[in-house]
């Protein structure tokens, strides 16, 4: 296992080189420079430029970038004078992870039972309901949806405050509208993969041996069902982790999806390369919990390497 | 035999992987013990914003700044959030009032000499900064210095490099320091020569690039100096005590400022959201006391007493590129300017405040006497005549030989593509055939600079309060003017003005320059004079000042009326 572990370790090493490389020449070839003012004059702009080392030639750029990340240095913001990028971006990384995180455990509690309601009752009215809940969730756009509770549920019924992050009761609005589409995927999946499994050999002897339903479902079918949430699970965390732009922004919440779509308008080059990083490292981590969780949950995955 | 019976003989065979499901039930405990734990150090995310509390109570207001700070370094930041908070927790010689004429503020009094060349300040006594120090004439020198230095890459270097002797010299590295015409003979005084003389330098004052910094403390933070609250030395009405680039800061009175005994509001609490109808919610929660207003919301608003609104010193105009040979040919540029319905483009594309051009140079800015420009100089452009837009494109095409198709640069918001939308429609009616360009902001900046557009969207803010803040942009060696216009005539009376020592023919060669590039070339097509809406606590309304150039919101003069 720990060799398996410590391959995938360098794998990921390797990717993120890979990333960092080629992000850094894209994020050259946007149209435009770091430095947007309509009363910048040519000269100035020089003079910005020595001061950035945006003069030097590309490779000398890419060089001393990448001998910085290697430190842990991602370099200062463009946008913001002096800031640290690293700094930004961790002290507004727990706040998108806590909506997100929030978001994924209230839409999996709800999709599950969603999704076990319309495979037990399929066919019937239950199911039917559950499934239009669902692709509802899937198509109402979060710009929408965001607005909507604002207005009806923040304003005219006072219930929830409209904006910030002041308090738990303040992310309850953000993590709503994101678990919208968990919930949704989850059910769902839930749905299909135990129709799936209620229909195979094994669920019938046990039944035959007199297992109660409940245990059917739990000892079986939900374990065998569970297969496809956890693949689906880790890029959905990500997903939601990372903020969505549109729910920071209506909700005036101090995330870091919010920062980084607006460093990739303003050309704010070392955030844009940071951000990125960030997210490619904590993408890779997911993966990596994943194809260990699959090795427990289910033996058929052999992970190799796993019965040493 | 019965199942129960078979259940007796063989025993209920447990179901295998028992760790596994052992994992699961373990799994789910520690992941919602986990999010449980999380919410404890959870609580350290749960901030109080830059502000957040309604305002109105206990003489404090809560603001929406809309933007981010980016910059608290007065000798290098350019953007307006933060512009907009150190006009307010720092102070230079002069300040503009309420009516937006300069008085007195660290500066105590001023003499000028007969040639208008020479500034003599005297500094006012017992002005401190908050750390104590007394602000003394050095600290103006040194950040008009660090503001010029070309290292610090500065955008708006200019404002001190056009004014002041020797400053262009520093600035572009063909002259030193100790070359700059700024003198410090004592603690409390200060004195400057101009390059010539000038009606409203003393106005720029108030412009946050002339601001004083106290080098000791500057040079001791380092790299950390504008970083946080602690970082920074404070000399004006309100000092900052809490600070987030993205969130927001508060701003308290302070209690060492010279002329605290006129400054009404404690405590303002300033936020930032972008979102124009989380901030309208807000306002109406009484969680802001102000927030800017989009067309959809000034129509709501509009008849209600929380409605204000001001016209700024900005003028948004087309630009005719005249390497393009079309654009060459007057009768096109006139049909230009005449083609479009600017009543129709203010009242219904835009609705917020702004009015339709008469000319160039926007209203309310400084003319001869006690006009201001544009009442003295009235209305220099046609009005809207679709018919005879139409005739005078199609003798310029015959003229010229060809009616090409022209591209429109626009930037990416969805008002510039509305508005370019809306023209691209009217020039049609007169047989023009335009092609929209839209262009993220950034690289429409660009194309502007490099002169790679054929007609394009463009705007000015004025930088200061006389017409030539405007008119110096079309000189045909100025730096902005990529569009090839050249008239030696214009260049002419542009540089004479500029070096003039009499006033009054000064503002008669401005008035003939703005004729002559809209009326006789017709190098433009104004569009309209910028406007803003707002909604505004009417208990802050009366006293509301936010200065049309450099300043903006001015909170030394707000009061909390009722």
């Amino acid at each position: 296992m720990t060799r398996y572990v410590a391959r995938r370790v360098i794998y990921m090493l390797v990717t993120l080189f890979l990333i960092a490389s080629i992000t850094f020449f894209i994020s050259k070839m946007l149209p435009g420079t770091p430095f947007a003012d309509p009363k910048l004059t040519p000269q100035v702009r020089q003079q910005l430029f020595e001061k950035y080392g945006l003069d030097e030639p590309l490779y000398v750029q890419y060089v001393k970038y990448m001998v910085n990340v290697a430190q842990g240095d991602l370099g200062n913001s463009y946008y913001f004078e002096g800031r640290p990028v690293s700094q930004m971006i961790l002290s507004r990384f727990p706040v998108s992870m806590f909506i997100g995180v929030q978001a994924v455990i209230f839409g999996i509690v709800v999709g599950l039972a969603l999704g076990i309601v319309a495979a037990l009752r399929h066919n019937t009215i239950w199911d039917t309901l559950a499934v239009v809940i669902a692709v509802i969730g899937v198509s109402v756009p979060t710009f929408v949806l965001g607005p909507v509770l604002q207005y009806w549920l923040g304003l005219k019924l006072g219930l929830f405050p409209i904006a910030f992050f002041e308090s738990w009761w303040h992310s309850v609005l953000p993590s709503l509208v994101l678990s919208v589409f968990v919930i949704s995927e989850i059910a769902r999946f839930t749905r299909s993969e135990m129709l799936e499994v209620m229909g195979q050999d094994y669920i019938t002897l046990a039944r035959a041996k007199g297992l109660s339903g409940l245990a059917v479902i739990i000892r079986h079918v939900l374990r065998n069902a569970l297969i496809p949430i956890v693949t689906v699970l880790a890029p959905l965390t990500i997903y939601l982790v990372t903020g969505t732009l549109v729910v920071e922004q209506i909700f005036a919440v101090p995330g870091i999806g919010e920062q980084f779509v607006t460093s990739v308008f303003v050309n704010d080059y070392s955030m844009i390369l940071g951000t990125s990083l960030f997210f490619s490292v904590l993408f890779i981590l997911a993966l990596l919990i994943q194809d260990i969780s699959y090795g427990i949950i289910d033996p058929r995955i052999r992970v190799h390497g796993a019965k040493e | 035999m019965t199942i129960e019976e078979m259940r007796m003989k063989y025993g209920v065979r447990r179901a295998p992987g028992i760790s596994r499901r052992d994992f699961l039930k373990i799994g789910g405990t520690g992941l919602a013990g986990a999010t449980l734990l999380g919410a404890v150090p959870g609580c350290g995310i749960f901030q109080k914003s830059g502000g957040g509390q309604g305002g109105g109570v206990g003489n404090s207001i809560a603001l929406n700044l809309a933007n981010p700070i980016k910059d608290l370094n007065s000798s290098s930041t350019t953007d307006s959030a933060s512009t907009t908070i150190l006009d307010n927790v720092t102070e230079g010689l002069y300040r503009l009032d309420p009516n937006n004429k300069p008085v007195p503020a660290q500066a105590e009094s001023v003499q000028i000499s007969d040639d208008g060349l020479n500034y003599t300040f005297t500094l006012r006594n017992g002005i401190k900064w908050s750390n104590g120090d007394p602000v003394t004439s050095h600290d103006f020198k040194y950040a008009w210095l660090t503001a010029l230095d070309p290292d610090t890459a500065n955008i708006y270097a200019y404002i001190i490099s056009t004014f002041v002797k020797g400053a262009d010299e520093f600035n572009t590295g063909k002259g030193s320091a100790e070359d700059v015409a700024i003198a410090t003979p004592d603690d409390k005084t200060l004195k400057v020569t101009l390059l010539a003389p000038s009606p409203y330098w003393l106005g720029l004052m108030s412009f946050f690039t002339y601001y004083p910094q106290n080098q000791k403390f500057v040079e001791k933070q380092g790299n950390n100096y504008a970083q946080t609250p602690d970082a920074l030395l404070y000399n004006g009405p309100y000092t900052m005590t809490s600070f987030n680039p993205t969130e927001g800061a508060t701003l308290e009175k302070n209690e060492n400022y010279w002329d605290k005994g006129n400054v009404d509001i404690q405590k303002v609490a300033i936020d930032i959201v972008k979102e124009t109808a989380t901030g309208v919610n807000l306002y109406e929660t009484g969680e802001l006391d102000n927030q800017e207003l989009n067309s959809e919301y000034v129509t709501e608003y509009r008849d209600t007493p929380d409605f204000w609104s001001q016209t700024l010193f900005v003028t948004w105009w087309t630009v005719p590129n005249q390497k393009v040979p079309i654009l060459q040919n007057e009768n096109i540029r006139r049909a230009l300017q005449i083609g479009f319905d600017r009543k129709a483009l203010v009242d219904k594309l835009l609705n917020n405040g702004s009015v339709a051009a008469t000319g160039y140079v926007p209203d309310g800015i400084a003319g001869p006497g006690g006009q201001t420009f544009r009442e003295a100089q009235g209305p220099v452009l046609p009005e809207y005549d679709p018919q005879k837009a139409k005739e005078l494109w199609q003798k310029g095409v015959e003229e010229v030989g060809e009616n090409p198709t022209i591209t429109y640069l626009s930037y990416d918001t969805s008002l510039s593509r509305d508005l370019s939308t809306f023209l691209q429609s009217e020039y049609e009616k007169m047989g023009a055939k335009i092609e929209v360009n839209v262009q993220p902001y950034n690289r429409a900046l660009e194309l502007q600079e490099t002169g790679d557009f054929q007609l394009s969207q463009f705007g000015w803010i004025g930088d200061y309060d006389d017409p030539m803040t405007f008119l110096d942009l079309w000189l045909s060696d100025a730096s902005f003017n990529t569009q090839n216009y050249k008239n030696p005539r214009y260049d002419e009376l542009i540089t004479a003005a500029q070096e003039s020592t009499d006033l009054k023919k000064r503002m008669e060669m401005l008035l003939e320059a703005e004729r002559i590039l809209v009326e006789e070339d017709a190098a433009l097509a104004p569009q309209y004079f910028e406007g803003e809406a707002w909604l505004i606590r009417p208990a802050l309304q009366k006293s509301y000042v936010d200065h049309p150039y450099g300043g903006g919101w001015d909170m030394k003069w707000w009061k909390l009326e009722g």
